[in-house]
């Protein structure tokens, strides 16, 4: 599943996630009718609105027998966990966050390098999503990226802290989930790191707004674009 | 239809009556010198301090008020002091808290609740065998009486988060286990 | 109805104030956490062990509320049902009529209940000299303000502020050393202790089994307010009873090193009753009011898990929006994650529709709830109910939105055009602007590029 967010601006991040898959071992298969999951209204609390893409997304990429995965604990956790509320007696769909997939479906422990060049070491702040907790992630992206050699994860201040994103919530509630970003972004500054890496493109779409919109100097990626690159892409 | 029973009414009554018991951690196997050892520890932490019974005699020289097994104790008559004139309090205590440094006391004949409440230092005396290891061990013990279990000064971070003791209640606490 | 009403306020929010609310937060969520790690083997089984005694509680509420009244009635304590804030408030009121006259003093342990019903207005109003004897309650009830933390009242004032007020209050020299202010409020305080006829607690656990209610505290001015005056007045929501004495230490280790970090308050206070023949002092008279008040109306809706809560304040301190917002934000006597489901449960999603929409729905306040919570389950649930009654009118039409995502082609057909959105004027587009440049597309399209591999 690709996310909205990635069909409509974050292209590199799918084009990474099904490199990665693939290097993993994987077939994968890309349904085109698919669109959104429904998060943003869910979370507006416009449930028949969301029920329409739920079914929608029902009809297409949850309707083939094979696993989905997403490079999105956001999108993972809105199918996983919250389809059940809007359909009282659904069973959890199968849905994998990408990390979790290859940690614990393909058991991938350290991410299989095969890049030739030299790449540069890089201090990375790595920012986990919270709707990891939703779903029960257990550190499985940071594992992968912290297998790379040539990244060097840094610790900051208020790590667990969320970013502000929140969905519609950056957006009606902008001096408060900006003033939440921020407070991160100086706290990962203040580490020293290069870049932030994280699992969820809502997050680093909140960052890199503000961080574009204050000139800071750090930079951000989803870390399949990190698993990618350690593999020549 | 009165309050109570319009409550009582929008509760219901039909509930699952079956519960599991709280599970109670095994107890540690301490010896008495080594529970106040850990008593000692857990109360300095706080701010509070262990004393003997010599050290009583200086003390009592500023108006106090005592409770009667305290008395009887040490031999001495409650001097008169009414209880928001006195700056020490000794009280007997029924049990101690290793785990926390906590002493308690209940509630009872010739057991002024205040005497560990209003003067700014408490004293509170133990005999040594009267300790345990753990809360839940004393709540199995704990009178039925009105009872308070006190763990080391009155403090406050109200300000700024910033810590003061001796708020209201006794800003010193002194334990003589006998 | 104001909107996104806690964003308005966040945005007067002086920085000084955002950075004492978080700074403090900060440091309470780690002393929380080395709090329990230190206490429970396994933290989870604990919280675990507490969600399911609150749950059987809230199952049998009504049936342990009579074993309450009946064992407390035995102790000598009188019980009184409030069905709501005016009824509690009556019922006060004529306990205070009987036992003091106007002008006499009443002493105010910490409440959040009486707080919710507004008894101090009621009983000032009835000419009552009614003094709030926690040192940030005090600070709060001098400035006329309110409370902006459940726990920490004062989390939003520094010392500078409080040494004003103190002053303002003829307290004593003007001093900004937090040891000197806390004597200063000590003596005062002192002779409101001594002279009262009432005091007026909350109740932190009722213990059905035994009829005790049990109170905790750091400072001692709820063991004298319980203890000095003649009279004792206990206010009690109906959810805060525990079914047996044996369920104390598991829930005074979670609520203290919830609240406070700590191992045990410094003083746990377990109340039986009036003094009895053969004690010297202790109220003459002690009163439980058992307050409903919204309550039943909640435990019988799908929002009914939030009466489990235990009022530690996890949950506010580990919040962002709460850290940003600060507590009066919230305009409600319950502020954070807390309030944001309790305050539209108890008075109706009619009265507060945009509370639950101040959350990023970060699920910190879920993990650090010592009862297991489930917080954002239930803001979303509010959001829900307020949407289907038309309370809230979304400036993004998520129908339009949705329409679009049942169809390959329609929505393929629009991220054609996103492009053009960026000429587009809208709310929510402005709403991000504000504060944050717009997302731009980067790299190569998804869709052009698996289309090129096959």
């Amino acid at each position: 599943m690709l996310t909205c967010l990635c069909d409509a601006f974050f292209g590199e991040v799918g084009i990474a996630t099904v490199k990665v898959l693939e290097h993993a071992g994987c077939h994968v298969i890309f349904d085109t009718d698919q669109t959104c999951c429904g998060q943003p209204p869910f979370n507006s609390g416009d449930w028949s609105a969301a029920r329409l893409s739920a079914g929608h997304l029902m009809r297409t990429v949850l309707s083939h027998n094979d696993p989905v995965v997403t490079p999105s604990a956001s999108c993972a956790a809105m199918v996983r966990e919250c389809y059940p509320i809007l359909y009282t007696d659904m069973a959890h769909p199968k849905i994998f966050e990408l990390a979790e997939f290859l940690v614990h479906q393909m058991n991938v422990s350290t991410w299989p390098i095969t890049v030739q060049k030299h790449l540069p070491k890089t201090k990375v702040a790595y920012h986990s999503s919270c709707h990891g907790r939703g779903i029960g992630l257990k550190g499985e992206q940071r594992q992968l990226i912290e297998s790379l050699p040539w990244i060097e994860l840094v610790s900051f201040e208020q790590g667990e802290q969320c970013c502000g994103f929140g969905g519609a919530f950056s957006a009606t509630y902008g001096s408060i989930s900006a003033g939440i970003g921020m407070e991160k972004l100086r706290n990962i500054i203040e580490s020293g790191a290069d870049e932030i890496v994280g699992g969820d493109m809502g997050c680093l779409m909140q960052l890199n707004g503000l961080i574009k919109r204050n000139n800071l100097k750090v930079k951000t990626r989803h870390f399949a674009e990190v698993l990618a690159e350690a593999i020549g892409e | 239809m009165a309050d109570r029973e319009e409550i009582l009414a929008a509760l219901g009554s039909k509930g699952n009556r079956t519960r599991t018991p709280v599970a109670i951690p095994p107890l540690p196997q301490l010896s008495n010198e080594a529970l106040w050892s850990l008593f000692r520890q857990r109360l300095e932490e706080l701010g509070g301090r262990i004393a003997t019974l010599s050290e009583l005699e200086a003390i009592l020289a500023r108006p106090f008020v005592m409770d009667v097994e305290s008395a009887l104790r040490l031999g001495r008559i409650h001097d008169g002091t009414p209880i928001w004139d006195a700056e020490v309090g000794v009280t007997t205590a029924d049990l101690a808290i290793a785990e926390t440094g906590s002493i308690v006391f209940a509630t009872g004949l010739g057991r002024p609740r205040m005497a560990s409440l209003t003067p700014t230092l408490h004293v509170a005396i133990i005999p040594k065998d009267r300790i345990v290891a753990t809360v839940a061990e004393a709540f199995a013990r704990m009178s039925d009486r009105t009872t308070v279990i006190i763990t080391g000064p009155s403090r406050t971070a109200d300000i700024e988060g910033i810590l003061v003791r001796g708020v209201h209640g006794p800003g010193d606490v002194v334990v003589i286990p006998v | 109805m104001n909107r996104q009403s806690v964003e308005q306020f966040s945005r007067s929010v002086p920085a000084e104030t955002v950075k004492s609310v978080r700074t403090a937060s900060a440091l309470k969520v780690e002393s929380r956490k080395s709090a329990l790690k230190e206490a429970f083997e396994d933290v989870d089984a604990a919280r675990s062990q507490a969600a399911h005694i609150k749950s059987y509680t809230l199952d049998n509420l009504g049936s342990l509320l009579v074993q309450l009244e009946l064992k407390c009635r035995l102790n000598g304590i009188v019980v009184h049902w409030a069905k709501d804030a005016t009824s509690a408030n009556k019922i006060i009121l004529e306990i205070c009529r009987a036992a003091a006259s106007p002008g006499e003093i009443i002493v105010k342990a910490k409440s959040m209940a009486t707080e919710e019903i507004h008894l101090n207005r009621h009983l000032i109003k009835s000419g009552y000299e009614v003094v709030e004897t926690d040192l940030g309650e005090y600070v709060v009830q001098i400035d006329n303000d309110t409370p902006s933390h459940i726990v920490t009242p004062i989390i939003h004032k520094n010392r500078k502020q409080v040494a004003k007020s103190f002053e303002r209050e003829g307290l004593g020299p003007y001093t900004e050393v937090p040891s000197e202010l806390a004597m200063q409020a000590r003596h005062h305080l002192r002779e409101k202790f001594h002279n009262a006829k009432i005091g007026i607690s909350g109740v932190n656990f009722a213990i059905a089994e035994t009829g005790r209610i049990v109170l905790v505290e750091n400072e001692g001015n709820s063991r004298l307010s319980t203890t000095a005056p003649d009279v004792h007045i206990a206010v009690m929501g109906i959810e805060k009873i525990l079914p047996s004495e044996g369920d104390l230490p598991l829930f005074l280790r979670l609520l203290t090193g919830s609240a406070t970090g700590q191992r045990i308050t410094t003083y746990v206070h377990l109340i039986s009753g009036p003094r009895r023949r053969d004690e010297q002092d202790g109220p003459k008279e002690v009163h439980l009011v058992i307050l409903d008040n919204g309550r039943s109306k909640v435990l019988n809706g799908p929002y009914r898990d939030i009466l489990r809560c235990i009022r530690c304040g996890a949950c506010l301190n580990v919040c962002p929006v709460y850290r940003q917002a600060s507590g009066h934000a919230y305009k409600h006597v319950y502020s954070g994650p807390l309030g944001a489901v309790l305050g539209p449960a108890l008075e109706g999603v009619e009265k507060l529709p945009d509370l639950a929409k101040a959350s990023t729905l970060c699920g910190a306040c879920e993990e650090a709830c010592p009862v297991k919570i489930p917080i954002p389950k239930m803001l979303l649930q509010l959001r829900d109910e307020a949407v289907r009654k038309g309370l809230l009118k979304d400036s993004i039409p998520w129908s339009t939105f949705s329409i679009g995502s049942t169809s390959g082609f329609r929505w393929r057909m629009g991220l054609k055009m996103l492009p053009m959105a960026s000429l587009v004027k809208h709310p929510a587009k402005a709403g991000w602007e504000e504060f944050k440049d717009l997302p731009k597309k980067e790299g190569r399209d998804f869709r052009r590029w698996w289309h090129g591999r096959s």
